[in-house]
């Protein structure tokens, strides 16, 4: 049987058990993978997996439950699982599937696997790496090739379907002489080839130097509010969290910072956000949401103002506020009009944010956390590496405190971010 | 139950090989202000090979569970090595072997109960918060349920069957005060089903408010001030220090990856009050959080004693990094997923505790913190660790304080164990979360409160 077969058959058992609307989302995953340890290539591994994720609506009763089988039998228990969870929940008027939309087909990225290729590219890195970086050690990574094929199908007649392929290369590493160690440090990289050298990946190069660097880190001894340069490999960390003020459980639970604030200024005017999933600039694409929608590519951030939400189709019936026309996936900031050279410059004292280890902001923003990987910068010059350094602040106050934004954009494949300067930060050291 | 007799298929292993059989099920229940907002279920189940071939691993794994594709898995995983043995010629790897038979189940002997009574469960509770509580912004209450099934057999002579559940209800308490949103979580649960773990929400309301308490704390609490302070880590905390701060630079992958724990064999690097044990699966002749009888190579799990008074003396192992280093076998080898390789992970990391009382331990800090709950955290290779803290107190003259502002603790793991100057006689374990290294997984975690000198974030 087919995955449409099996969708159809299911939203015909959830009409036939009293359902009065049905979802069904299947998908069946690739991954290649070769992986190292230690700067050797150790694994070559190769799974297959299936989902069949089930969502059904009785009044406003839902149930949904997921299994990675699709033989009859599984999916006639899954239908009646799901039945049983709907019947036992509660009447909630925001449980809804989305409405009929046109059927559509969406294919991108490489639809096989280059065993040999990945081989290649893979040692060839790690030969480079070990002959350049002599000090520092390849302590895990690797390239895994993955093939998604996702269906959705739902009882209004929504039937889209994409399938997508791409590559992934990741390495963590640090450095080490005699006992003396650095900080763990690590980048990614999705592509659509293996056209490109693996250390010519995002800022790898600069990375590999930097840890090799960071075995002499300094314990910092200084506290001062200063000027925080934020790398693009450290900054979505930073601005994940405030993202998540902008989704359901913020606005359903009346949390949010960014309540009522549609169309109004909610941070600098440098600052530009956006989502786009079905942007040719990225390796990955996500052509439809799980709620069922075609997605867009949306600016949620423009100049500072806020445009856009990211509410699923029940968070805004939940809220009353717009769905969003994007899942939310491959999110960018825009870069700025200075060279990061000029950034550096222009900073009295401060610190070159590398990679922040924190707790979660909490519900105002306010963040604490360890600058790991980090520099300390001193009239215009980076200084030294240091350690044991902290820096706290508000998630609000940083976003409306950018100094500059690099003209320079990372791509990480799945996200772009350009290098960041704020102010107002509280760096501490012991 | 998923229960598979694997030992026909030891007849197609050409090579060392593993061959499991393995599902992970998990319930999740949300209720916000009152309403459901996710019911749901999740059941993946799959075979997974992999084989050791003249020192290359190959591993395969597919979703279906049939003779027919047990056969193709262990194929495919062979292959795997095959073609990176084609590539690259590496010594054959000699591995230890304690291999061994177990049956461990922890399904519970009670009538299932289903989802309506758990959805009840949470009403009644989230009834007694809305009444008694009606100034709070949002009320969450999850059921986050998660049980493992595997069967496992080795070409070195194991055969193992074990299923470890967990339970947990989490509480989220908001309010908003002057335009400022507070937030206190608290969690309830243990290892066990749904049944063995709960019983009744009225058991749970005492806690309920002494959360709300601990949130109003919050909402007139103050930042704390940064620097190296003189702190108590509470009992619900040093679990997560005894998982961050040493745990992970223990880990021999990690050590192999050039972490510091890699120089300090036999050397002291903590106070003489700190003894710190990876138990396998029993302590005080009580059953951890999470037992590991037999890890997913196939080892016999033992205890790995990490440090004794304060002398760090081993680390968990898998297979390969035994061989490494030349150390005997724990039992530290664990997969999440049917799909996933086994990592060396932790099982049931603790601090043992000591003699002194808790309030004696308040009272002998002029000016510091008393943390009593923790968010995430993070290790590194350097042993430098943080983690969150969600709920804690200034300590002024021996005395509690106000409450602080969410923060986040860091240190050098092996100067905070050195700074430690008391340890409690009360211990607590905990296996809410789930530990993150290229794949998730259970863990448990426990420990006494600590006075240790660590930094902390603030104004």
């Amino acid at each position: 049987m087919t995955n449409r077969e099996i969708a159809d058959k299911c939203i015909s058992e959830f009409k036939s058990k009293g359902m009065d609307k049905s979802k069904v989302l299947i998908s069946d995953t690739e991954v290649r993978e070769l992986y190292f340890n230690n700067g050797e290539i150790s694994l070559f591994r190769t799974t297959f997996n299936s989902s069949l994720q089930l969502t059904a609506i009785k009044g406003g009763k839902k149930g949904a439950s997921s299994i990675n089988k699709t033989d009859d039998d599984s999916v006639h228990k899954a239908v009646k699982d799901t039945v049983a969870l709907a019947e036992s929940s509660n009447d909630e008027p925001a449980n809804e599937i989305s409405e009929f939309q046109p059927a559509e087909e969406f294919c991108a990225g490489p639809m096989e696997a280059d065993n040999e290729r990945m081989y290649d590219r893979m040692k060839e890195f790690l030969e480079y790496a070990k002959k350049t970086y002599p000090l520092t050690q390849l302590r895990e990574g690797g390239v895994s090739y993955n093939k998604k094929s996702v269906l959705i199908k739902n009882s209004n007649g929504v039937d889209y379907q994409e399938t997508t392929g791409y590559y992934q290369f990741m390495v963590m590493f640090s450095s080490k002489e005699g006992e003396k160690t650095s900080s763990f440090n690590y980048t990614y990289k999705l592509m659509n080839d293996l056209e490109e050298p693996f250390i010519n990946a995002v800022n790898l190069k600069l990375l590999l130097e930097h840890s090799r660097d960071e075995i002499n880190a300094r314990p910092f001894d200084q506290k001062f509010v200063g000027e925080v340069i934020i790398t693009p490999e450290c900054l979505g960390s930073m601005t994940d969290p405030v993202l998540r003020h902008l989704q359901d459980y913020a606005h359903i639970t009346k949390t949010s910072l960014f309540k009522d604030k549609l169309g109004t200024k909610i941070a600098d005017d440098k600052l530009t956000v956006r989502s786009e999933p079905v942007s040719e600039d990225f390796a990955t694409k996500s052509f439809f949401s799980a709620d069922g929608y075609k997605n867009e590519n949306v600016t949620l951030i423009e100049k500072g103002v806020l445009r856009s939400n990211m509410l699923t189709l029940f968070g805004s019936r939940k809220t009353g506020l717009e769905r969003s026309k994007t899942d939310g996936s491959n999110i960018s900031i825009d870069g700025g009009s200075k060279k990061l050279d000029e950034m550096i410059k222009s900073t009295k004292k401060g610190i070159l944010l590398c990679r922040f280890s924190g707790g979660n902001p909490n519900d105002n923003g306010d963040f604490s956390g360890i600058a790991k990987n980090s520099y300390y910068i001193e009239d215009g010059e980076i200084r030294y590496p240091v350690n044991e350094i902290m820096v706290t602040g508000n998630l609000i106050k940083m976003i409306n405190n950018i100094i500059d934004l690099s003209e320079e954009v990372t791509d990480f494949g799945f996200s772009k971010y350009p290098w960041m300067k704020v102010g107002g930060i509280t760096i501490s050291g012991k | 139950m998923l229960k598979y007799d694997l030992s026909s298929f030891k007849r197609e292993f050409s090579e060392y090989t593993e061959l499991r059989v393995q599902e992970n099920r998990s319930t999740n229940i949300t209720l916000v202000n009152g309403n459901v907002m996710g019911n749901s279920t999740s059941v993946k189940s799959g075979v997974s090979a992999r084989v050791n071939k003249n020192g290359n691993w190959g591993f395969a794994s597919n979703p279906v569970i049939s003779d027919e594709s047990i056969e193709k898995v262990i194929l495919a995983a062979t292959e795997n090595a095959t073609f990176l043995g084609s590539k690259q010629i590496k010594n054959n790897m000699k591995f230890d072997s304690r291999p061994s038979e177990a049956e461990k189940s922890f399904y519970s002997e009670k009538p299932n109960t289903g989802t309506k009574e758990k959805i009840s469960f949470l009403k009644n509770l989230d009834d007694y918060i809305a009444g008694k509580y009606p100034d709070l912004t949002s009320r969450t209450l999850v059921i986050s349920g998660f049980e493992m099934e595997k069967n496992i057999i080795t070409s070195d002579g194991s055969n193992s069957y074990s299923m470890n559940p967990k339970y947990h209800i989490y509480a989220v308490l908001s309010k908003a005060v002057n335009g400022e949103n507070y937030e206190l979580f608290k969690i309830f649960g243990d290892r066990g089903q749904f049944e063995d773990v709960f019983s009744s929400p009225e058991d749970l309301y005492e806690d309920i408010d002494g959360a709300y308490r601990n949130l109003i704390e919050k909402t007139n609490g103050v930042y704390a001030e940064a620097g190296l302070k003189d702190v108590i880590l509470d009992a619900n905390v040093s679990g997560i220090l005894a998982h961050e701060a040493i745990g992970h630079t223990t880990e021999a992958d990690l050590v192999q990856g050039g972490s510091v724990a890699g120089d300090l064999l036999s050397k002291d690097i903590a106070s003489p009050l700190i003894t710190l044990i990876d138990f396998a699966h029993t302590y005080n002749e009580k059953t951890c959080p999470v037992p590991v009888y037999i890890d997913d190579e196939g080892t016999e799990a033992e205890d790995a004693v990490i440090i004794d008074r304060g002398i760090l003396k081993g680390y968990m192992h898998n297979k390969e990094s035994a061989l490494h280093f030349g150390h005997k076998l724990t039992g530290n080898a664990r997969a999440f997923d049917f799909s996933d390789e086994p990592l060396i992970r932790m099982r049931n990391t603790a601090i043992l505790p000591g003699s002194s009382k808790l309030e004696d331990m308040i009272a002998s800090i002029e000016d510091g913190y008393y943390l009593i709950q923790s968010g995430n955290g993070q290790a590194d290779a350097t042993s430098e660790f943080m983690f969150a803290i969600t709920m804690g107190y200034e300590i002024k003259n021996g005395k509690l304080g106000k409450a602080i502002k969410d923060t986040t603790i860091s240190g050098v793991a092996i100067d905070v164990l050195k700074s430690v100057t008391m340890v409690s006689d009360a211990m607590v374990w905990e296996c809410t979360g789930m530990c993150g290294k290229k794949q998730p997984m259970p863990v448990g975690a426990g420990g006494p409160a600590i006075k240790c000198k660590v930094n902390i974030g603030g104004k």
